[in-house]
């Protein structure tokens, strides 16, 4: 196995990011049918938007800046 | 009279023809260490000896041993006067055992008491255990002894693999109680990184009713699209609204019960911010100078037994406390409020009336929390009227929410700790129409879960039956103090994250709720003459030697997963 996208651990089977991105990244993919009822955005208008929301966690904020930067 | 010997002070008193020798003992006068020599794992045999030996920092403890061996000779018989719980039990019990030497043991006795005030400790002279309390003695010595094989096991594991991996010389420690708590820790954190926060819409309204204003409560708290706040917002705009139901009810707000040290923790860091550790070390120094009954314990009740009228007629020889202390003294019956949890050992903390002198900032502060805590468990309820004006405005449920303390009761006497919020609301009818003055809609984000601060994670623990009252807030230092959390929100750092995550893949069940919870249920079954110490102490080294064992082939391995994070310890923004 080689290391997550975002940070230095070991990445998970199945998987580009380790345990802990991959629960972010989860995360961002479950809350995104409720941002577009409530504000109807596309995926990457979301990730615009939730990376600017103060209480987002440090590692969705990370997740979503290696997916907006194409990684 | 009182004399000494050399640095140390001891006193002299006759009872009854009897010459009465007594000597403090300083806390814990002996400590364990290992059997054999090296600094390695795993270590399953240990010895009681002077506590200097052990911390050297502990400088006053041999002169401490030599007067008690000193003034024990000739001595015809012994009584242990310590605290009465496990620890203090355990501390006289040592300081017989080695210090005068084994034959002490069948000539002592036991002294039980609450508070230290003259009445009390004759009371305790008077009606003495004829022996020595053992079973509490070995449920002491059980927590002491299986505490040591987990910590002692555990940091050395830790502290070696990361040595052998990285060469670095942190130490590291772990224990059964330090363990399950990182984790609670851990849990939050991992909660807080990985948290997405979702939007939704709140309704702001008010109302102008003879020229004063009042918030207007939408039916809803939430409102989950935009879309739908901005049609509301439209429907209701410059609208009229119509007053379609009043309820009227009353709330009866019984006083709180006595402090418990949990409780007092808790209190003294809303009002305060003191730290638990700083709130205790204060109610030690007030029950030692005999201001308050015993601070460690887990009562939320005051015995029938207790002089409540006693301790009242003292308390109102302080000008501070005099007021509600006479107007609870002129009362036929005095019922206090009683809570849920009890302690067989001690009752709910409570002021025995002696007028403090010279008191320290911070004591000042909780022995005014706990007389007027003391005070308001014997207060009456006070009444609360409330009252909810259904407003319709355009078909959407608007509310007005007034409420007024109609009676005051306990809150009087917890001033200034309790803030009695009031909203008082004109008069209203039925058909009454008011106008929509203002009317907003705003966007807002679910909110992360709270970061816990030292006196929210002390709770936690407490729920889940994690640690004694007694050692809480110890564990909370030493996690700050090996720099596994930090800050007064506490965050987990990255060495702690680190830790807890190893010890998930080797060790899991030093960091288990239900291992530490089962081996307190083995200490109260010592207590109780059920199951002995060494039966609990055998379990422990079983359950230690397979993760020791597995440790120690991936050694290594875990030295590497830590030493990372060990070099220098991160703390996640948000902490402070």
């Amino acid at each position: 196995m080689t290391g997550c996208r975002v940070c230095d651990r070991e990445k998970q089977e199945d998987s580009v990011y380790c345990e802990h991105h991959q629960a972010a990244y989860s995360n961002l993919e479950e809350s995104y049918l409720q941002w577009r009822r409530a504000l109807g955005l596309s995926w990457t208008e979301y990730l615009e938007k939730v990376g600017k929301v103060s209480g987002t966690g440090i590692w969705v904020k990370e997740v979503i800046k290696v997916i907006l930067s194409g990684g | 009279m009182t004399l000494r010997d050399g640095s140390v002070q001891y006193h002299v008193a006759r009872r009854r023809g009897d010459e009465l020798l007594i000597v403090s003992a300083l806390g814990h006068l002996y400590a364990l260490t290992q059997l054999g020599i090296g600094w390695t794992y795993p270590i399953y045999e240990m010895k009681w000896v002077p506590a200097s030996q052990v911390n050297r920092a502990s400088t006053r403890v041999k002169a401490y041993i030599k007067t008690i061996s000193t003034l024990s000779r000739g001595v015809d018989r012994f009584i242990s006067a310590c605290d009465y719980d496990q620890e203090g039990s355990l501390i006289a019990y040592n300081a017989l055992k080695y210090a005068v030497g084994e034959h002490s043991l069948a000539r002592s006795r036991r002294m039980l008491y609450s508070t230290l005030t003259r009445t009390d400790l004759v009371k305790a002279w008077e009606t003495m255990e004829p022996t020595l309390d053992y079973p509490v003695i070995a449920a002491g010595k059980t927590r002491h002894e299986t505490d040591w094989l987990f910590g002692i096991n555990l940091s050395r594991a830790l502290t070696l693999a990361v040595r052998k991996a990285s060469g670095a010389k942190k130490t590291l420690s772990v224990g059964r109680v330090q363990g399950p708590t990182l984790s609670f820790v851990k849990e939050r954190e991992i909660a807080l990184r990985g948290f997405v926060p979702i939007p939704y819409w709140k309704v702001y309204a008010e109302t102008v009713i003879s020229g004063e204003a009042y918030p207007l409560e939408y039916e809803k708290q939430r409102l989950e699209w935009e879309v739908q706040a901005r049609e509301l917002a439209s429907e209701c705009r410059g609208r009229d609204g119509k007053v379609v139901g009043i309820e009227k009810r009353s709330e009866r707000l019984l006083p709180p019960p006595p402090f418990n040290l949990g409780d007092l923790q808790r209190e003294a860091y809303r009002v305060f911010k003191l730290s638990p550790t700083t709130t205790l070390g204060a109610a030690e120094k007030l029950y030692l100078g005999t201001y308050i009954s015993y601070p460690r314990t887990s009562s939320q009740c005051l015995p029938p037994t207790l002089d409540l009228r006693g301790i009242l007629e003292k308390l109102s020889k302080h000008p501070a406390y005099a007021k509600h202390a006479e107007e609870l003294m002129s009362r036929s019956k005095l019922k206090p409020r009683q809570g849920k949890k009890d302690d067989p050992a001690h009752p709910a903390i409570h002021p025995t009336g002696a007028k403090p002198r010279r008191l320290l900032e911070n004591e000042a502060k909780i022995y005014d929390l706990i007389v007027k805590r003391f005070l308001l468990c014997l207060g009456m309820p006070a009444i609360r009227g409330k009252i909810d004006g259904e407003v319709d405005v355009n078909g959407h449920s608007f509310y007005l929410m007034g409420s007024k303390t109609t009676k005051k009761g306990w809150l009087d006497m917890y001033a200034p700790y309790v803030e009695d919020k009031e909203t008082t609301l004109p008069e209203l009818e039925v058909g009454m129409v008011i106008p929509v003055t203002k009317l907003s809609i705003r966007r807002s984000y679910t909110k992360p879960p709270r970061r816990f601060n030292p006196s929210s994670l002390l709770r936690y623990m407490e729920n889940h039956e994690i640690g004694t009252k007694a050692t809480r807030a110890n564990i909370i230092d030493t996690l700050y103090r090996r720099g596994y959390i930090a800050g007064r929100r506490i965050a987990i750092t990255d060495l702690g994250l680190r830790i807890v995550e190893t010890l998930e893949e080797y060790c899991p069940s030093i960091l288990s709720v239900e291992m530490t919870r089962e081996l307190e249920e083995s200490l109260e079954e010592i207590q109780l003459g059920k199951k002995s110490l060494e039966a609990v102490t055998e379990d422990v080294k079983a359950a230690l030697k397979p993760i020791l064992s597995q440790f120690k082939d991936k050694e290594t391995e875990i030295g590497a997963a830590i030493a990372g994070a060990s070099a220098g310890s991160r703390v996640e923004e948000g902490a402070t």
